[in-house]
């Protein structure tokens, strides 16, 4: 089993640090489309990729890219959060 | 004239070790020596382009920019290919550079130095909108009628940590509440620009690889 599919099963719920979610409010990135995300643990794990630099897990979604981590108990823990128009 | 500069990922991470050091080297700093780091990292510098909405990595940019010759802009990157135009202030990581030492009993007063760069954001957007009819804007800027975005840089994270955190809070509320012409002005403390710079970087690099193998 690897660690992502341990963790598709451990992880029920996404986090928006305060300074993403200022950030991304800042950029445009509406509170609806936040709340998506917030509510679709599994996209994460199913649908990130590693920046293999620095190890953080990105998400492209909706013109959006999430940068996260996985939190103190292992929740989906996002970062940050960049409007990517050419999506 | 803004220079061209192609973002480079492997030198780019070069550079933000660098301005990692420089910024835990010391808690204080003038912005003069912030910006001669700056200037010798190019691709740092058009990395900040992510930070304002769609604008992505300028592949232009300029430190001092005269708009009409009565403001200058610390720093100015372009996207042309998005329309976009990012104005950056910087000031200096002194102490006291977000809330001042003195206040009420309650609450610290703002410091000078923020106050001082969010007037002379209002005078760029002024200058600007004065520019209208002008060519040489346009000419020295390199595109017509873009989207402008106005960032400050100033200060440090500590600054904004007390037991309460009303400091923190009222940051907050001022970044949040604070526009020119419907765009928020974008502010940073120098922790935070470095911090999501290299989100920023590690999310360009992940969506890449994520591209090329997709093409393969």
């Amino acid at each position: 089993m690897t660690a992502a599919s341990r963790s598709v099963i451990s992880t029920s719920r996404v986090v928006i640090s305060q300074h993403a979610r200022e950030r991304a409010k800042e950029r445009g990135v509406t509170t609806q489309v936040l709340s998506r995300l917030i509510s679709r643990p599994r996209l994460f794990i199913e649908k990130s990729k590693t920046d293999p630099v620095s190890g953080r897990r990105v998400l492209r979604e909706d013109s959006l890219l999430i940068v996260w981590t996985f939190g103190k108990n292992n929740e989906i823990l996002i970062l940050s959060v960049f409007v990517d128009k050419d999506s | 004239m803004l220079a061209d500069h192609r973002f480079d990922f492997r030198v780019a991470e070069r550079e933000a070790t660098r301005f990692r050091d420089f910024v835990n080297a010391s808690s204080n700093f003038t912005e003069r020596d912030a910006k001669t780091l700056l200037r010798e990292m190019p691709n740092f510098t058009v990395a900040i382009g992510g930070l304002a909405s769609g604008m992505s990595f300028a592949a232009a940019f300029k430190y001092e920019f005269r708009v009409q010759g009565v403001v200058a802009a610390d720093l100015v990157l372009r996207n042309a290919s998005r329309n976009s135009a990012l104005f950056v202030e910087f000031e200096g990581a002194e102490g006291n550079d977000i809330f001042a030492a003195k206040g009420t009993n309650q609450l610290k007063s703002w410091a000078r130095r923020l106050e001082h760069a969010e007037s002379q954001v209002i005078d760029w957007s002024w200058a600007i909108k004065d520019a209208a009819a002008s060519t040489i804007l346009e000419q020295n800027l390199g595109m017509r009628n873009p989207e402008y975005h106005f960032m400050i840089v100033c200060g440090r994270d500590s600054e904004l940590s007390s037991a309460y955190g009303t400091e923190r809070s009222r940051y907050a509320h001022r970044r949040k509440a604070v526009s020119i012409n419907g765009d928020k002005i974008r502010l940073y403390t120098y922790d935070e620009l470095l911090s999501e710079v290299e989100l920023f970087v590690s999310a360009t690099r992940a969506k890449s690889v994520d591209d090329s193998a997709q093409t393969r």
